[in-house]
């Protein structure tokens, strides 16, 4: 790589905040219908308020902050320009967020056509985002796992959002007579598998060692837990569309092997750290990633026995682990790192050498990140033994903690942003490089 | 410039450039090991430096603070930053006060 190439990709900070700030907002919103509605825990997961809360969640809050995430860390990581323009960025950013926010009213009046119009919307801009990763990907001499997590993500990202739209069209229409609730669950899990753990088992591998001054080690577990979720989640779709359980059952296993070898290579990655201290929000990446492989075993579980159709209430457990466990461990610890450090970037990074500026990790309080994980760890836990035991005093409680636990997080987050209204003058320097 | 200032000069620089600070670790970049080369020539400074990874997002932050921090000297006419990959870095170039603030002591 060109020693410019590292420095000449990185571009502005504000569309990252931008989606990121939408994703708080809309977990926000989700947090407090848990809180006027704790009884959510505790329903089918085909209800119209648990549809809605998902959606808020997870495209609402964990895509818009990893969308986010992705258009900030691909053009570092890939060592080019992002390949597509500002204005598209944008664009994608107003269809996320129009989209989004009719998606969710639709699931909360019932109303089919606004979840299908919302649906379209996201779709315009995830496939505009897809198309954006597999031409920077194109244009990068990278090929090894990290690299190939962008496109692949982005592209199982696509396979999600048009295929939860074709169900809604119809759902309202009934145009097609599809088995809806055959495939609820591949929309689901494309969506969690393919999106956010392709995207998690490369770029965890970047962000480790970058917040911890460790190294990658196993890259070949990296390599071979890519490849094996890849082969796991077509196996495991593809049975669950044509319902031939052998291939289903199959996928998964492969699946869950993939997760193991990435876990594997993650933890060793981890051991490499030259900060021996892990602070709130790597501690959080770390509960989120070792929660992985426990939902993937609880996942095995429902799909080899008959525990989901006797005892139903275990699929929102599966879904609390998955959802407020994992990933809402990996992602908002990760955004406890990455905001900082857009802040940073934006406020002081253009005052360093000339006066004495904070570290980013200073602009966050750790009291209050240490008072959120515990919260929120608390929050989950109760919560799926809640679900599992349908138990209304738990949900309730749990909903709280969560909520109280959300608060924390927002108070913690508006106490970085305001670094962003102490910004000064600005006089750029050029490096030279060689070549 | 004799010896004697090129020696107060070069100790000035070396301060100047120990005020930036790595933004995740909070380490300035000369206990990191980033600066691989500094020549002083009447008034004009050149230095050779490395990233710890060639994907550091504050790159460009960090390359662009030490000529700013070096420039900022009443004695520098200009200073000139030129990155470099060879050699690659390695936690084996943290200075003993570094591995001290990671807990790697």
């Amino acid at each position: 790589m060109h020693p410019a190439a590292a420095l000449g990709a990185t571009h502005d900070a504000k569309l990252p905040l931008a989606f990121i700030a939408f994703g708080i907002g809309s977990l926000a919103h989700a947090l407090a219908c848990l809180a006027l509605e704790p009884s959510l825990i505790l329903q089918p997961h085909i209800s119209p308020g648990v549809l809605s809360l998902v959606h808020a969640w997870v495209p609402g809050f964990l895509v818009s902050v990893c969308l986010g995430a992705c258009y900030q860390m691909m053009p570092v990581v890939l060592g080019v320009p992002l390949a597509c323009g500002g204005w598209r960025r944008w664009a994608h950013l107003s269809a996320h967020g129009v989209g989004v926010t009719i998606l969710i009213s639709g699931f909360t009046r019932g109303h089919y056509e606004w979840v299908a119009a919302g649906g379209a919307l996201v779709a315009l801009g995830i496939v505009s985002f897809a198309h954006s990763a597999w031409r920077t990907f194109a244009n990068s001499p990278r090929r090894d796992a990290i690299a190939w997590s962008f496109p692949i993500s982005a592209t199982w990202l696509v396979a999600t959002v048009v295929l939860g739209v074709v169900m809604a069209v119809d759902r309202r229409w009934g145009l097609m007579g599809l088995p809806a609730m055959r495939l609820l669950p591949v929309h689901a899990h494309i969506g969690l598998a393919g999106f956010f753990l392709t995207l998690l088992q490369g770029v965890a591998f970047q962000l480790v060692p970058m917040f911890t001054m460790g190294e990658l080690r196993r890259p070949r577990f990296v390599t071979g837990g890519l490849v094996a979720t890849q082969v796991g989640l077509v196996c495991l779709a593809s049975g669950l569309v044509f319902g031939v359980h052998a291939v289903a059952l199959f996928g998964a296993g492969v699946l869950a092997g993939g997760i193991v070898s990435s876990g594997v290579a993650f933890f060793a990655t981890l051991h490499s750290r030259r900060r021996k201290k892990l602070e709130p929000s790597l501690t959080s990446f770390a509960i989120g990633a070792a929660l992985v492989p426990v939902a993937a075993i609880f996942g095995l579980i429902l799909l080899a026995t008959r525990v989901a159709n006797e005892t139903p209430s275990v699929v929102p457990a599966y879904g609390i682990v998955i959802i407020a466990g994992a990933l809402s461990f990996v992602v908002m610890g990760m955004l406890g790192k990455i905001v900082p450090f857009l802040v940073w970037m934006t406020a002081y990074g253009p005052k360093v050498g000339r006066q004495k500026v904070p570290v980013a990790a200073a602009l966050s309080s750790k009291a209050c990140e240490r008072a959120w994980l515990i919260a929120h760890a608390a929050g989950v836990a109760l919560a799926v033994v809640a679900a599992a035991n349908g138990s209304a005093v738990g949900a309730r409680i749990a909903a709280w903690i969560l909520t109280a636990g959300g608060l924390i997080y927002f108070w913690n987050l508006v106490r970085v942003a305001r670094h962003l209204l102490r910004r000064g003058p600005f006089a750029p320097v050029t490096p030279v490089f060689q070549t | 410039m004799n010896a004697v200032d090129k020696e107060v000069l070069l100790t000035e620089v070396r301060k100047a450039i120990g005020t930036v600070l790595d933004p995740e670790f909070g380490i300035p970049v000369d206990d990191l090991g980033l600066i691989y080369d500094l020549r002083i020539r009447e008034g004009e400074v050149s230095i050779q430096m490395t990233l710890t990874t060639q994907h550091c997002p504050a790159g460009e932050v960090i390359v662009n603070g030490v000529k700013a921090a070096v420039e900022s000297l009443p004695s520098v006419r200009q200073a000139t930053v030129t990155l470099v990959w060879d050699p690659v870095w390695t936690p084996n170039m943290l200075s003993a006060r570094a591995r001290e603030l990671l807990g790697w002591g």
